[in-house]
């Protein structure tokens, strides 16, 4: 099965290097400036360095059960400008906005034997935390046709606009939300909660296909967040009420995504030298 | 060609400038310590158990001791580190009941009074943090009932019901705690019998009994049963009755004073379901008067039935008097007040949406405000819990 799933790879890989070495265009972007847009999702994933709860009990392991890679869902957009300094070394930059998206599980069960009155909670946390962007990368295409393979890579920065927070409860312990019995509570701003910036690498690789005039782009990007995202100092301030009705304080954390996102660029330069194709015979003859 | 690489250079310098600049923004120190703010609630998943906070101490190595009664009159005992999580915790054997506000600290270690299961005469307890326990350090036949306990460091007074003499009791004790070295009462002429009990068992209203020595050690003031009603007495130092306050029967009367030197005094007092706060009472130890007549400012949102505490603090190098009480609708509100006046600096509400209940507070050595409070976890289980509010929480209460 692996195997199979290795030589599909290989077999999509070739035949894109076909297609790309057996083009009839070569690109050339140099000094060419872009304006695009981007869109995609993203996925978060978390290093915890730091746990907190409110609950302290010696019998009951009060750890938050957060929620695998795939779960923890998110969106960006954003505008680009990139500039090429050759047909394949360019700078990308432009300003974003950013969901990130974490959730974490906890349960808590109390048994009262002498008046037969035994309950249980389960909590089902979900946050989201939205930033403005600033990614600033280089990109090395690979090839000079039309579609092109890339690597990119460089920093962020991400500056804090909002986080919000919604906590989903039932009582009955399963690890799922039971439908019969959910409630939830008011979605509440988590806002002062987090860290106003946030900076750190970012790289990843995609494939562009290039027009006369427009660049069509297929990219995901691993994000590693340098700081921790949550600010210490209002941790048990309690301001939405939720640390003793809920029993819940939000960990420390470093932040880090994975995000797959499309990408359509417009060249912005007068409309003649705009055309960034040459017939790659007449280029040759050249 | 020049003007490429000029504009290379002055783009990737821009880059790094940017980046470098908020590399280090981004670099701050990070001075956060987790002592300086928590909430804890010390969880048991026993749900049959009910606690009731009683006092809490700050102990030697930073953490936190908290007295607490759970189910009635049984003893609870947990200690905490300095970050509000749970060491270690001690039900005392059956034996050993009814423990009273205080603790009291004595050469680093801490003792607390409780009362003898069938003897119902009382003992001084003290805390084995060793151990994890504690051990009995006195017993003292002749003191019964015991009610409250104050410490002035020079002596423990200990707050007591004569059960055979219908009186209320004084007992001092040496600063050692070893000795009774006076002793004074007070008469009742009434059955207070069935309230002592639903009072010691928390099953009916919890009387707030208080006892207090003025500062310059001339007075002692307590809140309790005398004559027909729960009163505020004063005994001069070799405990004889010098004057009294009256409350209204048992519907009213005062639920916590701090004396301030000379007559003025901090006060709470009760009528019925009103609670009214004088920050700076004049009242005399040598007078026959009623609780009524002393002039506060009504409370129209706390809850008279709860706990009502008053503490000095230091905030800045100022000294404020705080009042810590229960709202009705189940908050926790701090109200400080300029010492000696009756002017109203600040107040801070502590909880939303989960009842809680004021017991008791102090001064932390970092400057913050450690609260103890009791909270109904998922409107069912009274659990004990911490509130530490940090240096800067309480600064900006005042500012």
């Amino acid at each position: 099965m692996r195997l199979n799933k290795k030589l599909s790879y290989i077999l999509l890989f070739s035949l894109l290097s076909q297609y790309s070495f057996g083009q009839n265009y070569t690109v050339h972007k140099e000094g060419k400036s872009y304006f695009g847009l981007v869109g995609g999702i993203n996925f978060s994933l978390l290093k915890i360095t730091d746990r907190y709860s409110v609950l302290t009990s010696p019998e009951v392991n009060t750890d938050k059960d957060y929620d695998k890679f795939g779960k923890n869902r998110g969106v960006q957009f954003g505008i680009r400008y990139s500039y090429n300094f050759s047909n394949t070394i360019s700078l990308q930059t432009g300003f974003g906005y950013q969901t990130s998206g974490f959730n974490y599980f906890t349960n808590y069960s109390w048994a009262d034997t002498v008046n037969n009155q035994n309950f249980t909670r389960e909590m089902h946390h979900l946050q989201k935390i939205s930033y403005f962007t600033l990614p600033i990368m280089a990109r090395w295409e690979m090839t000079k046709g039309q579609l092109k393979p890339f690597v990119q890579g460089g920093i962020f920065m991400d500056f804090r606009h909002q986080a919000k927070k919604v906590i989903n409860y039932d009582n009955t312990i399963d690890g799922e939300e039971t439908e019969n019995q959910l409630s939830s509570s008011s979605l509440v701003s988590i806002t002062d909660y987090t860290r106003k910036f946030n900076m750190g690498l970012m790289g990843g690789i995609g494939i562009s296909y290039n027009t006369k005039f427009i660049t069509i782009g297929l990219e995901s990007n691993f994000r590693y967040g340098f700081y921790k995202i949550m600010n210490d100092e209002v941790r048990y301030s309690d301001i939405n009420g939720f640390s003793l009705q809920y029993l819940d304080v939000l960990d420390q954390m470093k932040l880090s995504d994975l995000n797959v996102q499309l990408s359509v660029s417009l060249a912005i330069s007068n409309t003649v030298s705009a055309n960034i194709l040459r017939k790659r015979r007449y280029y040759n003859r050249r | 060609m020049i003007k490429r690489t000029i504009s290379y250079k002055l783009a990737f310098t821009l880059v790094i400038i940017l980046t470098l600049g908020l590399v280090i923004s981004g670099c701050k120190k990070d001075e956060f310590k987790p002592e300086e703010s928590f909430i804890k609630v010390y969880n048991d998943q026993d749900g049959s158990r009910n606690y009731f906070p009683l006092s809490m101490q700050r102990a030697s190595d930073e953490g936190y001791l908290v007295l607490s009664a759970y189910n009635g009159w049984n003893i609870h005992l947990l200690k905490t580190d300095k970050v509000g999580d749970l060491l270690w915790e001690y039900d005392l054997p059956s034996k050993y009941i009814n423990a009273v506000p205080n603790l009291v600290e004595r050469n680093g270690n801490l003792y607390f009074v409780c009362m003898d299961a069938v003897g119902l005469f009382s003992y001084v307890m003290q805390v084995d943090e060793n151990g994890q326990n504690a051990i009995e350090f006195q017993q003292f036949q002749q003191i019964k009932y015991p009610l409250y306990v104050a410490d002035n460091e020079n002596a423990v007074f200990i707050q007591t019901y004569e059960r055979s003499s219908y009186r209320t009791g004084i007992f001092q004790l040496s600063g050692a705690m070893d000795q009774v070295v006076n002793a004074g009462s007070v008469p009742i002429y009434t059955d207070v019998e069935d309230k002592i009990v639903d009072h010691l068992n928390f099953t009916g209203k919890r009387f707030p009994f208080f006892l207090s020595v003025t500062p310059e050690n001339n007075y002692i003031v307590m809140s309790g049963f005398n004559n027909y009603s729960f009163s505020t007495v004063f005994m001069d130092a070799n405990l004889n009755f010098s004057g009294v306050y009256n409350g209204a029967a048992f519907d009213g009367g005062v639920n916590a004073i701090l004396p301030l030197g000379g007559n003025q005094f901090s006060l709470a007092r009760f009528s019925f379901s009103n609670l009214y706060f004088n920050p700076s009472a004049t009242l005399s130890p040598n007078t026959i008067d009623i609780v009524e007549s002393i002039p506060a400012e009504g409370k129209a949102e706390l809850d008279a039935q709860s706990p009502v505490l008053i503490k000095n603090v230091s905030i800045q190098s100022s000294d404020y008097v705080v009042y810590l009480a229960t709202t009705k609708s189940n908050q926790l509100l701090l109200s400080f007040y300029q010492k000696g006046s009756s002017e109203l600096i600040g107040t801070k509400y502590l909880g939303q949406s989960v009842p809680l209940k004021a017991c008791d507070f102090e001064m932390t050595a970092d400057g913050g405000l450690m609260i103890l409070t009791r909270v109904t976890v998922m409107g069912s289980y009274n659990r004990v819990a911490t509130i530490k509010l940090s240096k800067a929480e309480l600064e900006a209460v005042v500012e």
